[in-house]
């Protein structure tokens, strides 16, 4: 099988996981105690033999680059082959921003040009899931299609975030329905698409008037008037662009460790490794059902939890059903219940996050955090003695002082002044 | 400031590390889980930007080799410069290396074309953090021809090192190698920096000598006292020498402390390591965890207490582990018990059996001397049958059908 070329969409914000993406894209969130999202994708780019990659960053690159750096993680680093990221650029006649995802790989038709396969295979950098993406292209050249995308059953439930896609006995897409409120779909589309280059091209060029999705402007026409195929998917995946779909998605891999399977020695999931001491469990510590990665430090108690590098649980305190990120630390006699805490976090001596039960969803994010669990931002400092309620929502970069020295009660959003403005965007 | 290379003596047996070394050289012996010894050498260069180095080594240098690989994990693979790892060659002499100081002097050519103004010589196997820039601050500040690193030890401890007495200003004025009654507890730490032509010089003078034994500490060092100046810089952190049984599981229970004698995640002077990509460490409902460390990708559903589990290791429900040190990729299966052991890499502890067992101490019939205090041995891949039972003291390295069922307290299967 020849080398396709490889875009990886990895522009993407979502308004649905408030605070922990306001820094970051959801390619670059932290996932599983120690990768982040977009590792899964790139590791099964390396286990598939992929060894060209481009990533399409938009949206806050800064440590989506940083992590991907070389791409030596993921065999994505050699004298030609490798991994570029692309970004936004300046040109001489035109300059744009990415106005959609078709636009982006249309800025950067160079690349697609330049590859020597007659093969694209487009990737969504925001999903969770291990593929082979080898059969997959097997099948798309040996059905002739000129796309083929990758289509997942429903099992009945009514996808509603995402394409739906309509088959006839062929397998040959039919329709796709964007984020259809019906039911009657048996499949939908995972992102996930190896198109023919020349027909991609084409079709970018056609659409670039005024139109910019790969889904809209790109996928729908050829499907209208060309040959797309579906390529059916049934292994592990997660879409965890939801905060409740994020914060379930982690917490399966302790109660249903078979499923993701990340020690799988046969598909290695691969991530930029802080290599770290082994974690430190102490005298009076007690840990357990919980993923617990290298460098932490527990001196209290952790159950049913998930910890990334370098966590500090001092003595006394309590991490109970919850996601802490790396270098956060946990101060004595503090109780995390049902939290997601973002990195560098410092949680004073005897707060307690996620007291009481949820009666109402967060004020601003009602859709998001409605599920009973608070999160706290990147290098946020809870004073001392701080409670916490649940579906709250507190910004990163908060110092003690800008931290209401009160109960924080269910549903309420803390926020620095200057941050209302992003926060709600 | 003029350049300076690193050599690392990496090429000893460390025979009394027994059946850990066995497969390994010394240096490439695991550490506190997922470390090696040598990690410890090659952090402190990279943390002190020193970035030109060889290692010397001898004996199975397969281990470390695959260790040290392209130096990646402690930024070590440059353009210009990096690590290199130098082994006996055909060429002129074809000789095995015969002593640390001739190991150094077949290679004498690869040295000088370095150019470097200074040469640091260290060992590979010595657990301890150090900025090696004060030292050479140190050389330079005294014009010195050679600096040794120097500490204090216990008086009972003098005769298993070099020890040197100083004057006022740090020269060294007496210096004698492993002897009864030292003239004084300041010992070598086996870290010398040489001005390049002196070390040039007295290799190529000690090699001429055929009563010498062409060893740093014995030979080389002692002759440059008086002649050269030669001085000592104390050093008054953590250092340890991990060279017997005993020392390797004091100086790996250390590391339990709270504090532990190094921070090794310091952000100042974190020491890396070649070992990665592993996912978190599973704890299960059923475990229960006490002053223990946990690498990644273990996976724990039984009792830990006092112990290291390395990387990769799994404790199956009902196991107890207790003040043991479990080296990476072992399996302790159900209900089995370590008591006091350590385990090389990818052992298998079968069901119910029980390793560390009993109240007899009797010392080990082959060692008596360095297994003594109740510590039992198990050598790397040895599969212990389920139910077997196996005393203190003991040495396991072969598994010979049946023999290891029972195997009494100071016994030796090997």
């Amino acid at each position: 099988m020849e080398q396709p070329f490889t875009m990886i969409l990895a522009g993407g914000r979502s308004r649905h996981l408030p605070v922990l993406t306001s820094y970051r894209s959801i390619a670059a969130l932290p996932y599983g105690g120690k990768y982040r999202v977009i590792d899964f994708c790139l590791s099964n780019c390396m286990n598939s033999g992929i060894r060209d990659v481009g990533i399409l960053a938009q949206y806050n690159p800064t440590s989506l680059i940083s992590h991907i750096g070389n791409g030596a993680p993921w065999d994505l680093s050699g004298r030609r082959h490798g991994v570029v990221i692309l970004q936004p650029y300046r040109a001489r006649k035109e300059s744009n921003w990415y106005r959609g995802t078709a636009d982006a790989l249309w800025q950067n038709l160079r690349f697609l040009k330049n590859a020597s396969s007659e093969h694209v295979l487009v990737l969504s950098g925001d999903h969770i899931y291990k593929m082979d993406y080898r059969p997959l292209l097997e099948f798309h050249s040996q059905s002739g299609a000129d796309a083929t995308v990758v289509a997942r059953p429903t099992r009945g439930i009514v996808p509603r975030r995402y394409g739906a896609l309509v088959l006839d006995n062929e397998g040959v897409v039919r329709e796709l329905v964007e984020k259809p409120d019906t039911a009657g779909f048996d499949y939908f589309s995972l992102g996930i698409y190896v198109f023919k280059r020349d027909v991609l091209i084409e079709r970018l060029r056609i659409c670039m008037e005024k139109r910019f999705d790969l889904v809209f402007d790109v996928l729908m026409p050829l499907i209208e008037e060309a040959r797309v195929m579906a390529y059916q998917f049934e292994g592990f995946w997660a879409d965890v662009g939801w905060l409740e779909e994020y914060y379930r998605s982690s917490m399966e891999l302790i109660e249903k460790p078979g499923q993701a399977d990340l020690g799988d020695p046969a598909w290695p999931i691969c991530t930029r490794d802080p290599v770290r001491m082994p974690s430190y469990v102490g005298k009076s510590a007690s840990v357990e059902s919980s993923l617990v990665a290298g460098g932490c430090r527990i001196e209290g108690s952790v159950k049913a939890s998930i910890l990334f590098p370098g966590v500090r649980v001092e003595r006394g305190a309590t991490v109970e059903n919850s996601i802490v990120f790396s270098d956060t630390s946990v101060g004595e006699g503090a109780t995390l219940r049902s939290a997601i805490i973002d990195k560098e976090v410092s949680v004073g001596r005897g707060c307690f996050v996620g007291y009481g039960s949820p009666t109402c969803s967060n004020s601003h994010f009602p859709d998001s955090a409605s599920f009973g669990v608070s999160v706290i931002g990147k290098r946020t400092a809870i004073p001392d003695g701080v409670r916490v309620g649940r579906n709250c929502l507190i910004a990163a970069d908060l110092s003690e002082r800008e931290i209401p020295r009160r109960d924080i009660v269910c549903g309420e959003i803390i926020t620095g002044e200057s941050e209302w403005e992003r926060i709600l965007s | 400031m003029g350049k300076n290379l690193v050599i690392i003596l990496a090429g000893g047996a460390g025979e009394r590390l027994l059946l850990l070394s066995e497969h390994r050289a010394k240096p490439a012996v695991p550490f506190c889980g997922s470390y090696r010894i040598i990690d410890f050498a090659l952090s402190n260069c990279a943390n002190s930007g020193l970035h030109d180095i060889f290692v010397l080594s001898q004996y199975r240098p397969h281990s470390l080799a695959r260790h040290i690989g392209s130096g990646r994990a402690w930024s070590l693979d440059r353009e210009d410069c990096g690590i290199v790892t130098l082994q006996p060659y055909v060429g002129t002499t074809s000789r095995w290396y015969s002593g640390n100081a001739d190991a150094v002097f077949q290679n004498l050519h690869f040295i000088e074309e370095r150019s470097a103004e200074n040469v640091l010589v260290l060992g590979g196997d010595h657990v301890y953090s150090m900025d090696y820039r004060k030292l050479l601050e140190f050389h330079r500040e005294k014009n010195a021809d050679l600096t040794v690193s120097v500490k204090q030890v216990k008086p009972q401890d003098t005769h298993k090192f070099g020890t040197c007495v100083l004057e006022g200003d740090g020269r060294i004025v007496d210096f004698v190698e492993k002897v009864k009654d030292a003239p004084s507890n300041l010992a070598s730490m086996g870290i010398y920096v040489f001005k390049s032509e002196l070390l040039s010089a007295s290799l190529t003078a000690d090699y001429q000598d055929p009563s010498s034994s062409h060893d740093f500490g014995r030979d080389i060092i002692p002759r440059l006292i008086g002649s050269h100046r030669v001085y000592a810089r104390e050093f008054d952190c953590y250092w340890e020498d991990v060279g017997t049984i005993n020392t390797y599981y004091e100086v790996n229970m250390k590391m339990l402390g709270s504090p532990p004698p190094i921070d090794l995640d310091s952000p100042e002077w974190r020491i890396r390591t070649n070992y990665g990509d592993l996912p978190p460490a599973m704890i299960s409902g059923s475990s229960s965890l006490s002053e223990a460390m946990i690498g990644e990708g273990a996976r724990v559903s039984g009792k830990v207490e006092h112990s290291l589990i390395g990387p990769e290791v799994t404790v199956e429900e009902g196991a107890v582990v207790r003040d043991s040190i479990i080296l990476p990729g072992c399996t302790i299966g159900r209900d089995a018990k370590v008591n006091l052991a350590i385990l090389d890499k990818h052992c298998r502890v079968g069901e119910g059996a029980r390793i560390g067992y009993g109240v007899d101490f009797t010392p080990n019939e082959a060692h008596p001397h360095v297994m003594q205090s109740g510590i039992t041995l198990v050598g790397r891949g040895i599969q212990i049958p389920p139910s077997a039972v196996i005393g203190r003291n003991c040495l396991v390295g072969s598994q010979k059908s049946g023999a290891l069922l029972h195997v009494p307290s100071g016994k030796s299967v090997l």
